[in-house]
């Protein structure tokens, strides 16, 4: 199913005005996907979060049975293809499901089974292994998980040690090795493991943990996410038929990293339905505790976090379905063929990297500042928030660290601009004679709705100081890039406070645009994002600038470009209060 | 056994209402939504369905033409097909012409049990089932708060009453009408959704009923709306502080309220 008419190129969004044409928004699903929508939340609602206790401490069984559940009523058939028992709905549903596990720990369950436990199979599986496997993970008898990680390796994913040797027999491979932190290993049926075959050919194998040699440690005593599984998985002359290698010999790395950017961007969508869950938790408690005689969300302070909350769900939501709706575009357009999919996929490597730095972090800014606006009860151990601030730590470690992430973010622009694949270079003259002469032009178009008109602008002008710093720095560290992770930081981080103001302020456009009775909250959220993320960008710019110069040059290019992006004429404490008054009369985020 | 659900659309209860100069509630598409009280009636017959295997369920619908989403929402929870009836003659129709087009689809359709909600969380006529059991010339067991069906042939329903309940039966073919206490409905699963666009949903019109358009709608309407105002949802509170005595005022209220 197709989303919109014309396909969005990856970081394209850098050298491409702010529009709100081309890209898929939460107020543009369909009936069908609202539905499904619906659906995932009541599950969560009824079956999930009334547990919640038990699933903290880890009863026996509960999960995998949940888990079950969830496969009788569909939500784990989702990517799975129709031949193979699937509902094949495409990563617009299941970017949404993710996104209404909210804050409940069984999402990290969910999500391994349903993205890194079955997608390698549904990408690069013979006919044979996806009809031995596809059926039985789409309806949950079998639970799936993915073993990548070991003791001595984890960003380092192609050093692994685990040896796979074929048997004299030519028949079988014989599995050692151990592979750490394994999601839900303690009750999975089926492990995606990779190990190396001759030492040296990374190498993915399908592996049913009911085969001999196959066991798991103890259960880790984790900080949070309880509801998930986490051992470490031994396998002792584990013998794997050669049916069961899964993709090409030396080429498991490939499965690896392009499942992962699916996985990111799932966890883009996941974080920012946790992060929008913290929310409506601080919301109402700032509604229900009084103190000095009011609200807490009548002070000022209280305000300003609830609507930075806000902005933080809104602008991740904004970005991550906007990526979603772009890769889904693409893979449909690629095609039958699945490689040719993930080839598609792989154009938004950029956005998937971001959406899970994104996501993840805003999750953690709403988490930290759901438990300060509790107070000392966001403290305990019985208020829910305190829990959603354990789990969120885990989503800036896994799925790629947001430091990998940040690099694979950079390292991918680089790598496109000279390969021609994003027009950074063309873009320069017209660019440095812009900032030469410290003026832009209006980037707003005549339509622009004057309460983004600001916003419009200093998104573009944010653009093309972002392009001259890193082009500055490119051109300075070009030999030595990799070695510079400062200065790719610098960039990555310019690269993710852009795509969020960008995705923010086209989305409220298009609110505005097409009349919705919530224009004017989506204003608001548009505007705080730019308020808020402009600084940010700034910094970033600045940093990268910093690094590639010296002395006097350093002074004047950094006066130049400063004076070119300019600053907000309008007051953010105005915009804070307005959308803090917003969500407090809605009770938690104001768009639903 | 044929078992038909008639369920109606209303507006969402969270949905903001206002009416037109004629006292019709203007119904807006996106915030129709199956009655809730109907979520039971569905439930009802999904539960007779299992319960008596070979067994088909209808859902039918008086509406517009838009409530083919609400039919497609309702059939997510389950049943084989929906019907509906709708048709530009039928604005404006009162629950005596609902009724009257009502019992026209049922004979339509054919059934054994017809299953209603108690009333409609729009208008809480609450007239509509008996009116179409006239219509008919069958049985209505109303406010059923448990329904059994012996063999093919005899409905027995419990309703509630202020002390025990009442129990009442009737010959099948039958209509029952069902009280919330009767079941917990289902919520649609992700499965149901999909299954629901693939089952039939089949549209009649008045001329489908062999009705005649002047017997139906607001121009046979002798029923009418005259005004309606906002209820206030200030909720009166006493509070009792401090130390002194609040308990006892507290156990004081309890027992003057008869809980304690
Ligand atoms: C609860 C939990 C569940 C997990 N589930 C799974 C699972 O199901 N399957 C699986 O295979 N793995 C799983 N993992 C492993 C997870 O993916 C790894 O923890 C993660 O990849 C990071 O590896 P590491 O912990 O070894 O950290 P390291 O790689 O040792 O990194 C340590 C620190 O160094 C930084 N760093 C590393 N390399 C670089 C670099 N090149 N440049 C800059 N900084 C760098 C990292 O960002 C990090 O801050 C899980 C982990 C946890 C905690």
């Amino acid at each position: 199913m197709a989303t919109s008419a014309k396909v969005e190129m990856g970081a394209a969004y850098l050298t491409t005005p702010v529009t709100e044409e081309h890209f898929l928004t939460p107020e543009k699903f369909d009936e069908e996907q609202r539905q499904i929508q619906e659906a995932a939340a009541t599950f969560i609602q009824r079956e999930v979060l009334p547990k919640t206790e038990r699933i903290r401490h880890q009863e026996e069984g509960l999960v995998p049975s949940l888990l079950k559940l969830a496969g009788e009523q569909g939500l784990l058939m989702i990517d799975v293809p129709e031949e193979y028992g699937g509902a094949d709905l495409g990563l617009v549903v299941s970017g949404l499901v993710a996104h209404e596990m909210r804050e409940s720990s069984f999402a990290v369950a969910h999500g391994a089974h349903t993205t890194i436990g079955t997608l390698p199979i549904v990408y690069y599986g013979t006919d044979r292994q996806k009809r031995a496997y596809l059926p039985k993970l789409a309806t949950g008898e079998y639970i799936g998980a993915y073993a990548l990680t070991e003791p001595g390796v984890g960003s380092d994913a192609m050093s692994i040690r685990t040896r796979a040797t074929l048997s004299a027999d030519g028949t079988h491979y014989i599995l050692n090795g151990a592979k750490q932190w394994i999601t839900n290993s303690g009750f999975a049926d089926l492990f995606v493991v990779f190990a190396k075959v001759d030492d040296t050919k990374h190498t993915a194998f399908i592996v049913e943990g009911a085969w001999p040699g196959i066991s798991t440690g103890a259960e880790e005593k984790k900080m949070g996410i309880k509801g998930s599984s986490t051992r470490t998985l031994y396998l002792d002359n584990v013998k794997v038929p050669v049916e069961n290698v899964l993709g090409e010999i030396g080429k498991g790395y490939k499965i690896a990293f392009n499942i992962l950017n699916i996985g990111r961007l799932k966890l883009g969508a996941g974080t920012a339905g946790g992060a929008r869950s913290a929310l409506d938790m601080a919301a109402k408690y700032a509604d229900e505790r009084k103190a000095f005689g009011r609200p807490l969300h009548g002070f000022g302070m209280i305000k300003k976090k609830l609507a930075h909350m806000a902005s933080d769900v809104y602008a991740a939501e904004s970005l991550v379905f906007r990526t979603i709706g772009a890769v889904e575009d693409a893979r449909v357009a690629a095609g039958e063929d699945r490689q040719a999919q993930l080839r598609a996929i792989e154009e938004y490597a950029i956005e998937c990297s971001i959406a899970k730095v994104f996501g993840s972090e805003a999750l953690a800014h709403c988490v930290d500042e759901g438990v300060q606006i509790f107070g000392g009860y966001g403290f305990m151990d019985e208020y829910p928030i305190s829990w959603a601030y354990r789990d969120a730590r885990i989503n800036r470690i896994f799925e790629g660290t947001n430091e990998v992430n940040r690099l694979v973010a950079a390292g991918t622009l680089f790598q496109r601009a000279m390969e021609g694949r994003v027009g950074l270079m063309p873009a320069v003259p017209e660019i440095q004679a812009q900032v030469a002469s410290g003026t832009a032009p209006d980037f707003a178009a005549a339509d622009t709705p004057a309460a983004l008109r600001e916003s419009v602008n200093l998104v573009e002008r944010a653009k093309r100081a972002a392009i001259y710093s890193v082009m500055k720095g490119a051109a300075k560290f070009m030999a030595t890039m990799r070695e510079e992770q400062e200065f790719l930081e610098a960039t990555a981080n310019q690269l993710i406070t852009i795509f969020a103001m960008d995705s923010a302020v086209a989305r409220a456009l298009d609110a505005v645009r097409s009349g919705s009775t919530d224009a004017h909250a989506h204003e608001l959220l548009a505007q705080l994002t730019v308020l808020r993320l402009l600084p940010e960008m700034r910094a970033a710019m600045e940093a990268a600038i910093t690094m590639s110069t010296t002395g006097d040059e350093r002074r004047a290019e950094l006066a130049k470009v400063r004076g070119y992006l300019g600053d907000p004429e309008l007051d953010i404490v105005p915009v804070q209060r307005e959308l803090a008054g917003i969500v407090a009369e809605r009770g938690g985020y104001p768009l639903r | 056994m044929n078992i038909v659900a008639c369920i109606k659309e209303t507006p969402s209860t969270t949905a903001e209402k206002s009416f037109g100069p004629d006292m019709r509630l203007e119904r807006r598409k996106e915030d129709a939504i199956p009655n809730p009280f109907d979520e039971y009636t569905i439930e009802e017959a999904l539960r007779q369905q299992e319960k008596h295997a070979g067994s088909t369920v209808t859902i039918l619908c008086m509406g517009p033409a838009t409530a083919t989403d609400t039919l497609r929402k309702a059939l997510a929870m389950g049943g084989d097909r929906a019907v509906l009836v709708s048709d530009s003659a039928l604005a404006g129709s009162d629950a005596i012409g609902t009724a009257r087009v009502l019992a026209a689809a049922l004979q339509k359709i054919g059934f054994d049990l017809a299953l209603f909600g108690s009333a409609a969380a729009d208008a809480y006529g609450g007239v509509v089932p008996s009116a179409t059991a006239e219509f008919l010339g069958l049985p209505l067991l109303s406010y059923a708060s448990k329904l059994d069906l012996s063999g093919d042939s005899t409905a027995r329903i419990q309703r509630a009453a202020e002390i025990g309940y009442n129990e009442a039966e009737a010959p099948l073919p039958a209509l029952v009408s069902v009280v919330k206490s009767i079941n917990e409905p289902r919520y649609p699963s992700m499965k149901g959704i999909m299954a629901s666009k693939k089952k039939p949903l089949d549209t009649f019109s008045l001329a489908d009923l062999g009705l005649d358009p002047s017997s139906v709608g607001g121009a046979a309407a002798r029923e009418r709306a005259i005004s309606s105002e906002k209820v206030s949802t200030q909720r009166k509170g006493e509070m009792y502080q401090g130390n002194e005595g609040a308990a006892d005022r507290v156990v004081a209220f309890l027992i003057e309220q008869k809980v304690l």
